[in-house]
């Protein structure tokens, strides 16, 4: 009896300790970091594709009265895992990020890692900005230090059980993150890749455009097949040949511009406040993502539920 | 005799008369449920086809303004009418009861902030009044449906929930 506890209690132990060790966060150290003078243009433009405001920025009621540049936090992202309260990213130095490292914050976008060791939760879509280029990372690290700081910490998310417990994202990590800074094809044209680029890196449009698992990750081979929105009310479109038929790359370029569909209908909902960002773009960058959104491989998504 | 028996009849039957026509208001026939509630639905049904005849004045100016049609004042006129029937209209369409059904894309934002809501539509109705009065070539209804179309965009980021 007494072996049996001492056995049963080492294989806790044991079991522990791999968790432990499986759930180390990974950090891009500073050593990593060869010198680099910032673009703080191509930072703007890194934190318009990025999106950054549309989560980041302190919410009002009216959508036009948001000061893009004041990142005090506070949008709550209801989810299926509970409620997520979007940090202060400004550079106050006690309610933001301004004590952060360059080292720090390109360990955060790559690694969804924070300064103090622990886990971010991928609703921050580090998922995506792990294929951002170092220099762009690190110039958009220069451009959000240019901003004013903002006082205000933001609580803490509300999740429900198990999900509270911020170490299991190790292991989420493991299982579902994949991929670095994102590789040219060389087959395909110039503008193709910068679109590939600005899509699947700062643009993270599959983390809205894909269908998740119940555990929360983009199902690969459904990538860009839409799906439902995070708070389970909404529909968020296929955005394949499948889902863009009557679509010409001129219209999808010109829906960026200015959120008119071809029918004359204009985007709403979340997609309304992407269209705020990349209205801010140069039309070469728009027209670099229609070319890679019209030519993705057509992929049957899950169909919305008619209420 | 027959005579008291006549009254009595005629009084029993006004009486059952006058107690059917007082409690038929109290209890709504299945009848009048029934066109209550079709008008709820058609309140759902009349705004959508609203909003799709304003998507197609927007798609017709649309060609205008990229030059795949040739301008002309007469349609431009058009086009804002088609829209200030819609901003006449809407902000009768959203009564309590059509808050769902017919796959209604109306967000609940819209009884939650009515004050926003009502804000949101009198800043549409200005606009296409305005562009009504400035509208004169290209390049005003250019300007005029570039306001316009946030409007439309706004209203939709916080009121419109696509569920197709």
């Amino acid at each position: 009896m007494h072996k049996l506890l001492l056995i049963a209690a080492a294989v806790v132990a044991a079991a522990a300790g791999l968790f432990y060790v499986l759930t180390i966060p990974a950090t891009v150290p500073a050593a990593a970091l060869p010198p680099h003078t910032a673009n703080l243009a191509n930072g703007r433009t890194m934190f318009d594709i990025g999106g950054c405001a549309s989560c980041h920025a302190t919410p009002n009621a009216d959508p036009d009265k948001v000061d893009r540049r004041r990142l005090g936090g506070g949008v709550a992202l209801a989810s299926p895992f509970g409620t997520f309260y979007v940090p202060n990213i400004s550079p106050d130095r006690r309610d933001g990020i301004g004590t952060w490292s360059e080292a720090d914050f390109v360990s955060a976008l790559w690694d969804g890692t924070a300064p103090d060791g622990r886990h971010f939760y991928p609703a921050f879509p580090y998922t995506s900005y792990r294929h951002m280029r170092l220099a762009d990372v690190r110039d958009l690290f220069a451009y959000l230090k240019t901003l004013p700081p903002v006082a205000g910490r933001v609580r803490g998310h509300d999740l429900q059980f198990p999900f509270d417990i911020r170490r299991l994202v190790g292991l989420w990590k493991l299982l579902f993150l994949r991929g670095g800074p994102f590789v040219r094809d060389a087959t395909k044209s110039a503008q193709w890749n910068r679109g590939a680029y600005l899509v699947n890196g700062p643009g993270h449009c599959a983390e809205c455009h894909s269908p998740r698992n119940f555990l929360g990750a983009v199902i690969g081979h459904e990538r860009f097949a839409g799906g439902p929105t995070p708070d389970g009310k909404g529909f968020v479109p296929n955005i394949t040949p499948v889902g863009l038929k009557r679509w010409s790359q001129a219209d999808i370029a010109s829906f960026l511009a200015d959120g008119m569909t071809p029918a004359g209908d204009f985007a709403g909902g979340g997609m309304a406040e992407v269209i705020r960002n990349t209205a801010l773009l140069s039309a070469a960058d728009r027209a670099a993502i229609a070319a890679y959104i019209a030519a993705l491989p057509p992929r049957i998504g899950p169909k919305p539920r008619s209420r | 005799m027959i005579r008291a028996l006549s009254v009595f009849a005629a009084l029993t039957l006004g009486a059952s008369a006058a107690a059917v026509a007082q409690q038929a208001p109290m209890a709504a026939s299945p009848t009048a449920r029934t066109v209550a509630a079709a008008s709820c639905q058609d309140v759902i049904k009349t705004r959508q086809g609203l909003m799709k005849k304003s998507g197609g004045a927007a798609k017709a100016a649309a060609a205008m303004m990229k030059g795949e049609a040739p301008f002309d004042l007469a349609k431009a006129k058009e086009i804002f009418a088609t829209f200030a029937v819609d901003a006449n209209q809407m902000p009768t369409l959203f009564p309590e009861c059509s808050k769902t059904g017919d796959n209604t894309s109306a967000s609940l934002a819209i009884w939650q902030k009515p004050t926003e809501f009502k804000a949101a539509m009198a800043k549409f109705t200005a606009d296409v009044k305005a562009a009504q009065d400035n509208t004169k070539d290209l390049d005003s209804f250019k300007a005029s449906f570039a306001t316009i179309g946030h409007d439309c965009g706004g209203c939709h980021q916080v009121f419109r929930v696509k569920k197709t």
